[in-house]
Formats: C-alpha cells, sequence, structure tokens
C-alpha cells in the first residue's frame, strides 16, 4: 500500500486527495493540516464578514469527506522540513513521517514588510484565514477608522468586507492604479471611482516611510491616523520546507519538482501562464485545484498533465462585477477588440488570431465561452472573429463540435 | 444515467423549454403569476434564428471545470448532476468563467443558476423535455 503525504490542507490538498482516489482507493493518505480546520475557500473570508456566509458552512467539502475519503488529517500540526533522500517529513511535535509520494501544497503567507515603528501599532491584521477573518470583525466597529495596505484583490475584498461597519476605510498602494496585477489602468481608474462614490478613500503612489503609533506617517510627508490596520501587500509562498527554498517551487506539467517522488501545485507553485508564455504563481483556487489533482493522479501511479494554466478571475467589488483572464493588456502585436456598453466593459485580447486575454466589467454572461478559445489557443478566422461582436455562443466551435455538444455525452 | 440531449434539426426556436423552465423552477402553481410580464431568467436557451436553433443547458459533463473551479464549494457533482449548495454559493461566477458552453446562467435576483434536471423542483421528467412539442430535448441515458 502506497504511502501518500499532503503538506498543507487547501484546494490544492483537496484536488490532491480526489485526484489520488480517482485512481487509488485503498492507499494510505496523511494531510498535514497547520490550520485547525477543515479545508476550506480562503476568499469566503471576506463574505463571512459580511454575513454572507456561516461559519458552519464554510467548509469546501461536506462533514464526512475525510472519512469518505479515508484520510488522516493532523490538524494544527506544521511540516518543518522534508528530508527528499530519506523520503520523510519532519513535523512540529518531533516526529517524522515516511513517504513514497509527496505532494507540497502549503499556499502562500502575507508578506509583512518591517516598516520602522511598527511594532508600536496597535490592532494590526492580515487578511487570509479564517482566524484573521474572526479577529478583525471583532476587532471593527463603526467607529473606527481602518487603514489597508496593499489595493490588490485580497486589499479590496478586505475592503468589502468591512465596508459600512467602519467609520472610514483607507486604501492605500504604492503604484497608481487598484489590483495592478489584474486590472489594465482605464478599468482601474473606474472602478476606484465607482468605489470612491461609495466613500472608500484611496491614497494611490504613495508609501508608508514610519509608523508614530497608529499614525501612518507616508513618503509624502501626509499623515494618516487610524485604529485598525490591514497588510495586503502581497503573498509569498510558503516553500521553506524544501529545503529552505526561497522562490515558488518550480514544477513540470505533470506537477512533478526537481526532486524524485515529490510533487507540488497550488499558491506555493510557479508554472507556465499559456497566454503570455511567462513562468509565475497564479494563485487561484482553479489552478490549485487541478494542479493539485493532477499531481495526485501522478502520485498514483496515472499518466495526468496540467499544461494550461492561466490567470483567471471572476470577483465582485459592491456590486460590480470584474471578470478577467489571461493576458489582459495593450502590448505589441497585439489587437484590443472593445465591446464595452456604455454601462459595461468587455475588452478581448488577440494575438494572432488567438484570443490571449479579457476584461468584462458587469456583461459577464457565457464569457466562459472566450475562456475556452484561450485555455485551447484556439486560432480564429477573421469570421469567427467577426462573430465576437455579438454575445458569445457555442457556434463559434464550428457545427461538428456543436452537434457533440448537443447529442453526446460529454 | 439519464440526461438531456438536444437534435437541432427538430427544434424550431419556439422557446417553450424557457417557459417552461422558468415556470417549473418558479415554486409557483400558477404559469400566468409565474411568468406573465415578467423578465423569465430560465437555465436552458434557444440560440440561432428561424432556420436554425437548438436549445442549451448544463450538460452535466462528467469532469465538470465549474465544480474544480468553483471558489467556496457551492458546486459539486450528485449522482452525476452538478447541483449547486447555495447556503455557500457568494456568486462570484467563476463557474460562468469557466463554463466552455456559457451553460451557467444569472437567475430571478441575479444569482448563480444552472440546470439540475429539475431535481430541485416538483417534476419528474425535467420541464423542458416534457413540454417540448417536437421532440428536440429527450431525457435519456446515451
Ligand atoms: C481574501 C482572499 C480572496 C481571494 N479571492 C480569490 C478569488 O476570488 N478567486 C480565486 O480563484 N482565488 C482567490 N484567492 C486566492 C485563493 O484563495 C488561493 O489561490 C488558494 O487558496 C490557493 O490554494 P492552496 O491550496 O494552494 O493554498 P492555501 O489555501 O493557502 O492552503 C495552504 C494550507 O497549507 C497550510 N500550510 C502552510 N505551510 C504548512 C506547513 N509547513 N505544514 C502544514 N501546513 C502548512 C496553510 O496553513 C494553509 O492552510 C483569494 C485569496 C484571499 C486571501
Amino acid at each position: 500500500m502506497k504511502r501518500y503525504v499532503i503538506v498543507g490542507n487547501g484546494i490544492a490538498a483537496t484536488g490532491c486527495i480526489e485526484g489520488i482516489r480517482s485512481i487509488d482507493e485503498k492507499g494510505e493518505i496523511t494531510v498535514i493540516s497547520k490550520e485547525p480546520y477543515p479545508a476550506y475557500g480562503r476568499p469566503l473570508i471576506s463574505y463571512f464578514m459580511e454575513d454572507k456566509v456561516k461559519l458552519e458552512n464554510i467548509s469546501y467539502r461536506n462533514a464526512e469527506y475525510y472519512e469518505e475519503k479515508n484520510c488522516k488529517v493532523l490538524y494544527g500540526c506544521e511540516c518543518t522540513g522534508i528530508d527528499t533522500d530519506a523520503k520523510t517529513v519532519k513535523l512540529n511535535n518531533g516526529k517524522a513521517i515516511n513517504y513514497d509520494e509527496l505532494c507540497i501544497a502549503s499556499g502562500s503567507s502575507p508578506f509583512i514588510p518591517a516598516y520602522p515603528g511598527i511594532e508600536g501599532v496597535r490592532n494590526v491584521y492580515t487578511f487570509t484565514t479564517i482566524d484573521d477573518a474572526k479577529m478583525l470583525k471583532e476587532a471593527v466597529t463603526n467607529d473606527k477608522n481602518v487603514l489597508i495596505l496593499g489595493s490588490g484583490l485580497i486589499g479590496l475584498k478586505c475592503m468589502e468586507g468591512l465596508f459600512n461597519k467602519a467609520a472610514s476605510i483607507t486604501v492605500s498602494s504604492r503604484g497608481n492604479q487598484v489590483m495592478s496585477r489584474i486590472l489594465d489602468k482605464v478599468t482601474a481608474k473606474d472602478i476606484q471611482k465607482y468605489l470612491e462614490d461609495k466613500g472608500i478613500i484611496f491614497e494611490l503612489k504613495d508609501t508608508v516611510d514610519h509608523f508614530d503609533g497608529n499614525i501612518a506617517v507616508m513618503t509624502s510627508g501626509h499623515e494618516i491616523q487610524f485604529d485598525i490596520l490591514v497588510m495586503s501587500l502581497g503573498v509569498k509562498p510558503n516553500v521553506s520546507i524544501l529545503n529552505g527554498a526561497e522562490e515558488a517551487i518550480k514544477v513540470d506539467e505533470s506537477m512533478r519538482t526537481e526532486f524524485k517522488n515529490v510533487y507540488a501545485a497550488g499558491d506555493c507553485v510557479q508554472s507556465e501562464d499559456i497566454t503570455d508564455g511567462k513562468t509565475k504563481v497564479m494563485a487561484i483556487i482553479p489552478n490549485a485545484y487541478m494542479g493539485g489533482e493532477c499531481a495526485g493522479k501522478n502520485m498514483a501511479g496515472g499518466n495526468a498533465v496540467f499544461d494550461n494554466a492561466m490567470p483567471m478571475n471572476s470577483m465582485s467589488l459592491l456590486e460590480k462585477h470584474i471578470m478577467t483572464a489571461g493576458a489582459n493588456r495593450e502590448a505589441d502585436g497585439v489587437e484590443v477588440m472593445d465591446l464595452s456598453g456604455k454601462s459595461s466593459t468587455k475588452r478581448l485580447y488577440i494575438k494572432d488570431d488567438v484570443i490571449i486575454g479579457y476584461t468584462i466589467v458587469d456583461d459577464v454572461e457565457s464569457a466562459g465561452i472566450y475562456t475556452k478559445l484561450i485555455r485551447d489557443r484556439a486560432v480564429l478566422s477573421r469570421e469567427q472573429q467577426e462573430s465576437l461582436k455579438k454575445s458569445p455562443t457555442i457556434d463559434i466551435y464550428g457545427h461538428d463540435t456543436v452537434k457533440t455538444i448537443l447529442e453526446s455525452a460529454v | 444515467m439519464k440526461k438531456l440531449y438536444f437534435n437541432e434539426k427538430w427544434c424550431l426556436g419556439c422557446r417553450l423549454c424557457e417557459y417552461n423552465c422558468a415556470f417549473a423552477n418558479s415554486g409557483s402553481k400558477s404559469m400566468v403569476k409565474a411568468l406573465k410580464g415578467k423578465d423569465i431568467h430560465p437555465n436552458i436557451h434557444v440560440e440561432g434564428d428561424n432556420n436554425h436553433s437548438y436549445p442549451l443547458n448544463c450538460r452535466q459533463c462528467n469532469d465538470p471545470i465549474c465544480v474544480k473551479s468553483c471558489i467556496s464549494g457551492a458546486l459539486h457533482l450528485e449522482d452525476g448532476i452538478i447541483k449547486i449548495d447555495k447556503t455557500k454559493c457568494v456568486n462570484c461566477m467563476t463557474c460562468m468563467m469557466v463554463c466552455p458552453y456559457g451553460a451557467i446562467v444569472l437567475g430571478d435576483k441575479g444569482t448563480i443558476s444552472k440546470c439540475e434536471l429539475c431535481t430541485n423542483n416538483q417534476n419528474k421528467v425535467p420541464a423542458c423535455a416534457a413540454g417540448c412539442p417536437n421532440k428536440a430535448i429527450v431525457f435519456e441515458e446515451r
């Protein structure tokens, strides 16, 4: 019987468990889970703050899941190191476990800069775990001023979670736009304006120089007084357990690392983005699940590949819906098809007759058809490109494919 | 398992399936009360025009990318049917972003909705198939 060990218990781990079990029903699976909870969708923490999801519904799978999958989960247990020669993982309780196949699914942790004076600040939070959200929810009251450092997805989702709960919310960022990893400048400006109209204060193009108690003294000299500070300045992969690594783990398309019998998936890995050919961390749930599932199948002797990862996000911010995928920026050789309406945005990015990315605000229905065309790197004829101007339908796949979709089990 | 299949040749594009679907999922006993004068939000949609049309809804994929992409765990497989657990769904629309068929739609309250083969309402046979005048929609094993 094979002994499988998974470090971490997030979505990549869930994919891994399901990948293993699709091939090997018997092997022994041990999951090392630093957090004391069953796997949960991390994005749900902002909805928990808003009371839109209850804690009892936050688990990714049902209550019997680990029993049904016959997995041993070591809750509150941390892996402190991996010996890839002896094939053991060390635990913080002094024990070690042997593995035949290992998957590192340890995700990422908030990056916290060492600002001068930070030790004198009261009420400092991060926003990536259930425990973070519980503490923040407890701390916030409508007489408190909140300062969020970082205007990425996590910072803005935290803003949404706190909306209407605080006296004021200020979001500060070094860059000159919000969500610079996801949005182009124009869309970012629109979103910023939308949020400003709802009362959110943005302090962009400025960074904290130092803290003086609960006052952030900015590089510009501007001072921001606050009661609650949230640090959402990006994340770093939890990879030091693998021989002291600092950068996200490199994996091939079967999710294998350079070490024998060691796989990795999720936020702790870097792999190729099919839309720009660059190797990077693509920290999203779909990639975590599909990478984990691929790793799990291969650990169990299967022959799976996950060779079409790309960044994509679908999120709402105070009722505005933003969907983005792939390489959605202007660049040399990239044609922008702008299908924006009066109150919605839709821009498709096309290179060498292949859609490589999009940005959509609000007009999101059937966007999955564009995503599929990106994923398949489908080369589109002039006529097909012309048809993109109407709302997307499966007709773009061609008549034979449409027939298969309608008439057979897919 | 039984799923819905469509025959493009026989589809008249009458959109009766859209009405039957919206009614079946309205929870109402009266079709008039449920549908008249309202914007309907069915889980099935007729695409195309007069001489070429077909209905389309969730294909209940065997290896569903929507379930694998769901950020909350709301989407799950139950006896081969892809279902939404409404207590978990936060309406992020990630499923809509990845469904290659455009078959996950916005329901009545602007929330995510999809065909669950009428297992979530009172019908025994999916209402779209039961009401199709030309058997362009069938519910069978293939
Ligand atoms: C607020 C917020 C909003 C988000 N919104 C979206 C969104 O809308 N869409 C989307 O696709 N993605 C979103 N994301 C990103 C998404 O949550 C991540 O991509 C996803 O959680 C990655 O899954 P993972 O399994 O790789 O890692 P994680 O979910 O981080 O899980 C890793 C687990 O491993 C544990 N661990 C780490 N080291 C060890 C160790 N040494 N021993 C034992 N256990 C360890 C960690 O404690 C953690 O529980 C969001 C994230 C946040 C924080």
